[in-house]
């Protein structure tokens, strides 16, 4: 035996000791997250068979458990992307440039559902619709809007979007334009994640096949033009809202890149001429501590399923790069100024799981889109993390703790046996078409339910300590302005006017050809955009061609 | 033995929001009753006819895009429309409490803000279908 293994012999046979002799072993365990017991107290013991090399490592080396890069916030802060977009355009802008005077630095934009769906707000089935959860967009007219006296070339931004995601980067491409902005300047990130969308958001348009291959498109098109912007951010965050376990978050996210790499490689990239370029949204609950090493553990299992699957020896395509979020179902409607509290907790754990960039939602995040007050309180919780609380002074503050440690380690065991549950039954897009991948998630979602109903799940105010009125009466949420929608129509209107019919007609005719015929659609869309052509007419010639996304039966 | 309550839940509108539809869905079929969930992006007209053709007894509206005045009322006409205007609608989703008044005015059996436990859910439409 070791002198290693001797010492922790030892240990394990004091703890054993303390837990009969002071009674603490008769003590209920704490929980996980996901509701099993937790031992009472971590020690040596249970981090015993971790290498600090090989398993944990130097910030922004392989596995990258500490860190992505080697200075983390030392270098320099974490991006603060406070999402905000509603209305029209014009108010989105003022929204943004509030956002900007107050010290973030990058912009990122919510899109309102018929966008989201490819549909012009002159569509009636758009008619209840339009800027009320997002900004409208549907033409390069809004971009222009949305984007004056923004400097393209010196804002990272950020869209939310995935059905229409290559109309996006194309009026981006079409607006740095007119800023005099290259594409090779521009800054930024499409979440372009269509396959978690299948499952968890429901903002699909075309079916797996065609969404798959125009993603590769825009993959293709930054490899080769676009070294600054991220054209797909992996949003596995959303199985969070469905029943997602820690775990099963990460190992869906990861199972689903898996596909989207395929593609590329399919496409005859290289796997380290794109992976530098993917990253993951991943969402934080106020359950700091098993969150933060959520994070780390995602990185791990990314760094060897780059290298060892995948052959990647660039180490920009083994570090995962992660935007973490907070708010969501987590966010109660029950005395909603508590969700600064639960906000805060979930955005240490972020800070403390090393992400790269961070939203924090608006307390009022289950009444509406947040006000200019609650969106300017997200940033703010945002900068006191950064400046006030300390967790920025050292790397990887919680790194060494048995307790950050041990759950690490197991967290990665668990996420490879989803990465090979997915695997055994044919890869991330069959399990989404087949309906295996919600069934899986449906059996925990329920179950919580129940146990926060019934209170064994605590939530101060909704099932516990509760006070008379829960919803706050009088408490001021975002109101869609109908004179906005007004705006946005009659603009719509006048492009349409004002447009040469002939040039558009021609742009969408070669935009069918090179769907039809396999050449990379991104510089056809680029075309149609600078001729005005609209959201909804780009994605009807897509339509038409390829059907949409049929919803497996629940 | 009693004939099983059949509910359709429906997701009008264009909101992908389905958390809530699919947990009460899920709690309906625990309690016995044939549940059939449309997914997500349905018009009032294609829910009206989908539950003309399975002869439900009741139709849930899970709405959280805030559009819930307006689908509501949309809904009744368009039951209305198939003949089957007697079938009670019930909706819930992100509906303030202050607006619950309203929503029911236009005719909606009951409201079910989200944050209604399921088995309150459950329990009305055991007693009121």
């Amino acid at each position: 035996m070791s002198e290693r293994d001797k010492a922790i012999k030892k240990i394990e046979e004091a703890r054993e000791n303390w837990l009969k002799d002071r009674k603490v072993g008769e003590l209920t365990p704490g929980t996980r997250f996901e509701g099993e017991p937790l031992e009472i107290l971590f020690t040596p013991v249970e981090t015993k068979d971790i290498d600090y090399l090989s398993d944990i490592g130097f910030p922004g080396e392989f596995p990258f458990t500490r860190g992505p890069y080697p200075g983390m916030y030392r270098k320099r802060p974490w991006l603060m992307n406070q999402y905000s977009g509603f209305g029209s355009a014009e108010d989105t802008n003022e929204r943004w440039k509030m956002l900007l005077s107050h010290g973030q630095w990058s912009v990122n934009l919510a899109f309102d559902l018929p966008s989201h769906l490819g549909l012009d707000s002159d569509n009636p089935i758009a008619e209840d619709e339009v800027g009320r959860l997002g900004v409208a967009i549907d033409s390069l007219a809004d971009f222009e809007a949305l984007f004056d006296g923004i400097n393209l070339g010196m804002v990272p931004a950020s869209f939310n979007t995935v059905g229409i995601a290559p109309i996006v980067l194309a009026m981006l491409i079409a607006t740095g334009e007119k800023q005099g902005v290259e594409p090779s300047q521009i800054m930024g990130v499409t979440t372009n994640d269509i396959l978690s969308v299948y499952v968890a958001r429901g903002t699909w348009i075309l079916p797996s096949d065609p969404s798959l291959r125009l993603i590769t498109d825009m993959i293709e098109y930054c490899s080769g033009n676009m070294p600054r912007f991220f054209p797909i951010n992996i949003q596995p965050v959303y199985f969070r809202e469905i029943g997602a376990t820690l775990s099963q978050e990460v190992g869906y996210g990861i199972a689903m890149a898996i596909s989207y790499i395929e593609r590329a490689l399919e496409r005859g990239l290289t796997i380290d001429e794109f992976a530098p370029r993917l990253s993951m949204h991943i969402g934080a609950s106020y359950r700091f501590l098993e969150e933060a090493a959520k994070f780390r553990a995602a990185r791990k299992v990314w760094a060897k399923v780059m290298r060892n699957r995948f052959g990647a020896t660039s180490r920009a395509s083994m570090a995962l790069r992660i935007t973490g979020a907070t708010g969501g179902s987590g966010f109660t409607r029950e005395e909603p100024e508590m969700n600064m509290v639960r906000g805060t907790f979930g955005a240490v754990a972020c800070i403390l799981g090393g992400v790269q960039g961070l939203l924090v939602a608006g307390y009022d995040e289950a009444y509406a889109i947040p006000t200019e007050k609650t969106a300017r309180l997200g940033l703010r919780t945002q900068q006191i993390i950064f400046e006030e609380s300390g967790v920025t002074e050292t790397v990887d503050p919680l790194g060494g703790s048995w307790f950050i440690e041990a759950t690490t380690k197991r967290l990665e065991e668990e996420i490879w046996d989803h990465i090979k549950d997915i695997d055994s039954v044919g890869g991330a897009v069959e399990a989404i078409e087949n309906g295996y991948l919600r069934r899986q998630m449906d059996v925990n979602l329920i179950r919580w339910h129940r146990e926060t109903e019934c209170g064994e799940r605590v939530m101060v105010g909704v099932n516990k300590y509760c006070s008379e009125e829960g919803e706050v009466a009088d408490f001021e949420i975002h109101q869609l302005d109908p004179q906005a929608v007004k705006r946005q129509l009659q603009r719509l209107k006048r492009v349409k006017g004002d447009r040469n019919p002939a040039q558009v007609k021609k742009a969408l005719g070669d935009l069918r050809d090179a769907a039809l015929s396999g050449e990379n659609t991104m510089p056809y869309f680029i075309e149609a955009v600078k001729a005005y052509a609209t959201v909804g007419e780009m994605m009807d010639v897509f339509r038409e061609e390829y059907g949409e996304w049929v919803e497996p039966a629940v | 033995m009693q004939k099983k309550i059949r509910v359709l839940i429906a997701k009008p509108g264009l909101d992908g929001h389905d958390r809530g539809a699919r947990i009460v869905a899920l709690a309906l079929r625990d309690a016995g009753m044939e549940v059939i969930y449309t997914g997500l992006r349905q018009t009032p007209e294609r829910i009206a006819e989908i539950a003309l053709q399975e002869n439900v007894d009741l139709v849930g509206l899970s709405v959280l895009s805030g559009a819930h005045l307006s689908l509501s009322e949309k809904m009744i006409d368009a039951l209305g429309q198939a003949g089957i205007g007697e079938v009670p609608v019930v909706v819930g989703g992100l509906v303030l409490r202050r607006d619950v008044q309203a929503v029911k005015e236009l005719g909606i059996a009951e409201v079910f803000p989200s944050g209604t436990p399921v088995d309150d859910i459950v329990g009305w439409i055991q007693e009121n279908i």
